[in-house]
């Protein structure tokens, strides 16, 4: 990129050839290339979601929505399959094909398991407010759950992959790539998910925040 | 200084990308419908586009119909109308444009441009087109279903989009709002392809500055696309969230058809807000394939280099980045810090430099060009009149206090359809003029085409130039009639007469443009490989149209930019840029 500064592309170049890629080595680095720029798509729709809630909260009116402690065990379970998924990479250059098994379906299980005690804490939240979703910190809470839901499952999908690549004795490096996305994936996911619960789901902090900043 | 022998291959930057493995389709079905060719999903981007812009076409005749003739017309009703206006601006922005200009030129040219055998990602691109060809398929199912489709206006504000009384506020809204939603979906995928192909396929030598300007505007129209649609993803969910679950993102406590509505403390600024987050972008993400396009085009016909390259690249950059600032300029009128009003009508002028930098560039590289008035050369040249003329109305509109008695007349809406409208498709018809021969091998009938070309320059400044004076007098844009009021004399009604008549003009024109695209595809002279002299890849394939793979056994090698047009001293006057340089003896300082 620093090319764009200082190349003049109307002069002929005599910088030497370098060798080209291999068909492997393009579809790596594509896959890579394409996930980065997901997860900066995901991020900005994140950020909006919070920004639009933070702006809903400028307001007199606004009134939290009711606690579930049971995100606490979910977000520890979404951090453990995010560390097996990180100990399936480290095992996968370790070529360790057994252990990256296992750490693999541990990081599924481990996710099915968040997503399960997202939906208990819908029902939970449902039974609180007694199905009155008006409160827009309530209708919050469930789109912002949800969405993230669902990338998980979309997540899921890419990890299934994956799986079956375990078994299947794939080409190494194929392997290794793809762990190595969900991996990051994954990490990225439990990133935002520490976002959002930590300033929207416990406590004020939110709010404390936008005092600090100025905004109330 | 000495003089050193050089290897033609070593003026080549360090490779890129070598090949790729392509997917052969083995049946009929694979290779024309879920074909995974980016030209062939090029074609069936454009096809479905311009087959749902007939469609919004066909709804601003009934419109104008109506403006014209007020209550002559029984099949039109107030409802009807706002339907008609709703649709129109969404389809027109939305799934025309947009998906024309990134699907359709996106996917032809990036790959051919970059010298890539293809997308990235195949498949993805093939299930892109597929879920936009849903999307669309949900928008027209609104025009059936009970209540119709909405009429809430393209920007779909609440509370009003969901009340009882609008127009479609039952079914038809949901429709638009799921429509919006798969379409977002189906261009992420597309654009995750475009971005990625632009930065990990480029054939050995094409560096990011030898891409011709038609990739850098498409390149950074998509990954503005990228950033702006979650907005209006996000803000189509909640809307749909309020309708179905009773929510209250955006509903205020509000009272309806006498009655309490369940909603409490909903904002509807917010959707304001989320809406032209994206909205705005989206002028964008329209406009910079445009200017990417015209760039290349008046470049080769005036066969000159496009002046101040690097300089048009970088301003297609910062257009892109200012106009994620800009966008409350369209909510003066909402309510709003009045230094927030100073801060967005400060960066809307900014944003006028870089864009200038570009007119000027345009007008640069036409002065003293060879120029040939080839059809697409005409288009451009249009473009840059109707882009000059709806950019200087953008200055009244951009300052807040100019603003305020302009808002909501004719006057903003023959302000967008010069700048954002107008301007833009004479660039799709020019570029679809120019790459004609490549795509289909064929020549059109030039003929129809100036024909087109004349009908529709001088028909569109018929259409929205005096739109402007009726927006200065008051008249208000969305209104289903105008008549018996005291503010606007007898003669408003006539020019809305006169613009009727030059939009259903301009109309047919339309039908023998596609009458000659269609026809000439099939009894249209033969083409040559280059009939303009043109440098870019796409000019120098094996076969036309191009072949499965896009290039022959081998993939071009880049040895210089795309506008070596009249080179002193070459034996042509156009340099294609997998030529390699001619001397094999080049000065080295030592």
């Amino acid at each position: 990129m620093s090319t764009l500064f200082t190349e003049h592309p109307w002069i002929a170049s005599t910088e030497p050839v370098s060798p080209a890629l291999s068909a492997v080595q393009i579809s790596v680095n594509s896959r890579r290339s394409a996930l980065k720029v997901l997860l900066s798509v995901v991020t900005v729709f994140f950020l909006l979601m919070i920004v639009a809630c933070g702006g809903r909260m400028l307001y007199q009116d606004w009134r939290p929505a009711p606690q579930i402690n049971l995100l606490w065990a979910n977000t520890g379970l979404l951090m453990l399959s995010s560390l097996c998924l990180q100990a399936a990479l480290l095992l996968s250059r370790a070529a360790k094909s057994l252990w990256v098994r296992v750490a693999l379906v541990g990081a599924g299980v481990l996710t099915l398991l968040f997503l399960v005690g997202q939906l208990a804490a819908w029902l939970q939240l449902t039974e609180m407010v007694l199905g009155d979703f008006s409160n827009p910190s309530v209708g919050f809470f469930f789109m912002i759950t949800g969405v993230h839901g669902l990338h998980m499952v979309g997540g899921m999908i890419a990890l299934t992959r994956a799986i079956k690549r375990s078994f299947e004795q794939a080409d190494v490096r194929i392997l290794e790539d793809s762990v190595s996305n969900c991996a990051l994936y994954w990490h990225y996911l439990l990133g935002v998910w520490l976002v959002v619960f930590g300033l929207l789901f416990i406590g004020d902090n939110f709010e404390v925040l936008l005092r600090i900043c100025g905004f109330i | 200084m000495e003089y050193t022998a050089h290897d033609e291959t070593s003026f080549v930057r360090p490779a890129e990308v070598a090949e790729m493995e392509l997917y052969h389709a083995k049946t009929w079905l694979g290779k024309y419908v879920f074909s995974q060719d980016a030209k062939t999903i090029a074609i069936q981007y454009a096809a479905t586009a311009i087959a749902i812009g007939i469609v919004a076409l066909v709804l601003s005749w009934l419109m104008r119909l109506q403006l014209a003739w007020p209550n002559t017309f029984s099949f039109i009703d107030p409802a009807y109308y706002l339907q008609a206006v709703t649709m129109h601006g969404m389809i027109m922005v939305v799934y025309l444009l947009t998906a024309l200009f990134l699907g359709g030129f996106g996917n032809y040219l990036i790959p051919l441009m970059v010298g890539a055998r293809d997308m990235v990602f195949p498949w993805l691109n093939m299930l892109s087109f597929w879920v936009y060809f849903t999307a669309v398929t949900l928008l027209a199912a609104s025009f059936f279903v009970d209540g119709g489709s909405t009429g809430a206006g393209w920007t779909l504000y609440p509370p009003q989009a969901i009340l009882p009384g609008t127009p479609g506020s039952e079914t038809g809204i949901l429709l638009m709002l799921a429509s919006l939603a798969v379409f977002i979906i189906g261009f992420t995928m597309g654009g995750l392809n475009y971005v990625v192909t632009v930065l990990q396929a480029r054939t050995r030598g094409m560096t990011l500055m030898r891409m011709p300007l038609t990739v850098w505007g498409i390149f950074v129209a998509t990954i503005l696309a990228l950033f702006a649609f979650p907005a209006l993803f996000v803000s189509a969910i909640m809307m749909a969230l309020d309708i179905l679950l009773g929510t209250s993102f955006f509903m205020p406590a509000i009272m309806t058809m006498g009655n309490e509505a369940s909603h409490v403390g909903g904002n509807p600024l917010l959707f304001q807000h989320l809406f032209w987050f994206f909205g705005h972008p989206e002028v964008y993400i329209v406009a910079l394939p445009a200017f990417g396009i015209v760039s290349d085009l008046i470049s080769i016909h005036a066969r000159k280099n496009i002046f101040g390259y690097r300089m048009m690249v970088w301003a297609i950059i910062i257009i892109g980045a200012l106009s994620f600032v800009v966008w409350a300029h369209h909510m003066y009128v909402s309510g709003m810090n009045p230094y927030f009003g100073f801060f967005f009508a400060t960066t809307t002028l900014i944003i006028a430099v870089p864009t200038a930098l570009k007119v000027y560039n345009w007008v640069l590289t036409l002065w003293r060009g060879n120029i040939h008035l080839t059809v697409p050369m005409l288009f451009s040249i249009a473009f840059l009149l109707f882009f000059i003329n709806g950019g200087m109305t953008g200055l009244f509109l951009g300052n807040a206090t100019v603003s305020m008695p302009l808002s909501d007349t004719l006057f903003v809406v023959a302000h967008f359809h010069m700048v954002m409208a107008v301007a833009p498709v004479m660039v799709v018809c020019g570029a679809i003029y120019h790459w004609y021969p490549k795509i289909t091998g064929r020549w059109y009938h030039k003929g129809m085409a100036r024909f087109h070309f004349w009908t529709t320059f001088i028909g569109s400044y018929l259409v929205f130039l005096p739109m402007h004076y009726l927006g200065i007098m008051g008249v208000p844009r969305r209104y289903f009639e105008i008549t018996g009021t005291t503010f606007l004399p007898e003669s408003a009604q006539s020019v809305n007469e006169s613009i009727t008549i030059a939009a259903l003009v301009v109309g047919f024109a339309q039908m023998v443009f596609l009458y000659n695209l269609i026809a000439s595809a099939i009894i249209g002279k033969k083409a040559p490989d280059n009939p303009w002299n043109a440098t870019t890849l796409e000019w120098q394939t094996e076969t036309t149209p191009p072949g499965h793979g896009n290039f022959g056994k081998e993939l071009p090698c880049v040895y210089r930019w795309a506008y070596d047009y009249s080179v002193p001293g070459a034996d042509e006057d156009f340099i294609p840029q997998n030529v390699p340089p001619r001397s094999s003896r080049v000065a080295v300082a030592t």
